[in-house]
């Protein structure tokens, strides 16, 4: 498969967990932004940087669907790809794996998808990351991965 | 359980104001605490319509979110008060579609364009196995008060 799927692991943190006894599905936001944060710095790109550089990277559109829940005690695992890359903005997936405490199996959690814009950080607004920063936009395509990863990765890590 | 209000769509708006904890680095409203603010649009929905949530927890339900789907417009930053227009836009007996659009008071609402727009969809499952459970069959009082509560998305 061309790219790259980066992986992260996640443990639970009791915080993360609600009434309804699994993980508030909120606290995945979070995770996925980590996991970008950590392939930022993977490919040598580190998010301070990018940012040092004045560029930012807010969020546009966030689809999400949610599978089975992720309960305290589990290890998650979150696999990203870089999806898509154009000149003001970039798409990355992200698929979420748990392991239930009980019986031990990986469970798919949830799939993501995010889109978010290349902005000049100052005026905060929309910015031509390839005509402004050639090198940053090359080192983000290097990675870009076939959309399909997700059944790869679903194939791969279960049993 | 009250009575739902009368049998016309319901919009209900929720006024929240930004907390400092929820704004990041970059200076505005991170990503992720719009998705904490839509629970409490939809709490507040339910609780117009005469059926509140908790009422379902107590008896060991619970409603996970199923999917959501989320547009971000300008930001929101800190000293900014939200409203978030919140309808229900689809429902059948395994699922429930909400939609929000939220504002900044003092933005105009009539030909501004919404701050961030949202669709969530949810089901209801038991507390304790999580099992999907048919709403129409086990709270048919709730399924008929959504019925007429619903409203068409904004899009349409």
């Amino acid at each position: 498969m061309e790219g790259k799927v980066f992986h992260n692991s996640v443990e639970v943190r009791y915080a993360e967990t609600d009434a309804s006894g699994y993980v508030n599905v909120v606290n995945y936001l979070t995770w996925f932004d980590t996991a970008r944060d950590q392939f930022m710095i993977e490919i040598g790109l580190p998010y301070s940087e990018f940012e040092a550089a004045g560029y930012g990277m807010p969020l546009l559109h966030y689809h999400i669907e949610f599978d089975r829940p992720v309960r305290y005690g589990a290890l998650a695992h979150v696999y990203s790809a870089i999806v898509s890359v154009q000149p003001s903005r970039i798409v990355v997936a992200h698929e979420l794996y748990a392991t239930n405490p009980e019986t031990d199996e990986l469970e798919h959690a949830c799939s993501a998808k995010a889109k978010m814009a290349f902005i000049d950080e100052r005026e905060f607004k929309s910015t031509d990351l390839q005509a402004g920063n050639p090198a940053f936009y090359r080192k983000l395509c290097d990675y870009i991965t076939d959309e399909g990863f997700g059944s790869y990765i679903g194939k791969t890590i279960r049993p | 359980m009250q009575q739902a209000e009368n049998r016309k769509s319901l919009e209900s708006v929720t006024e929240l104001e930004v907390r400092y904890a929820e704004t990041d680095k970059m200076g505005v409203v991170y990503h992720a605490n719009y998705l904490v603010w839509l629970e409490i649009a939809r709490t507040k929905f339910l609780e117009r319509l005469g059926f509140p949530y908790i009422e379902f927890e107590k008896q060991g339900f619970i409603s996970p979110v199923l999917s959501c789907d989320l547009h971000y417009g300008r930001s929101c930053t800190y000293g900014d008060t939200v409203q978030i227009h919140t309808r229900v836009t689809k429902v059948t007996p395994v699922r429930t579609e909400y939609r929000y659009r939220l504002y900044v008071k003092g933005d105009d609402v009539e030909t501004g364009k919404p701050r961030f727009t949202a669709t969530t969809e949810h089901c209801l499952v038991r507390a304790d196995d999580f099992t999907p459970v048919n709403q129409k069959k086990l709270f048919p009082a709730l399924y008929d008060a959504y019925q007429h509560a619903m409203s068409d998305s904004w899009d349409k």
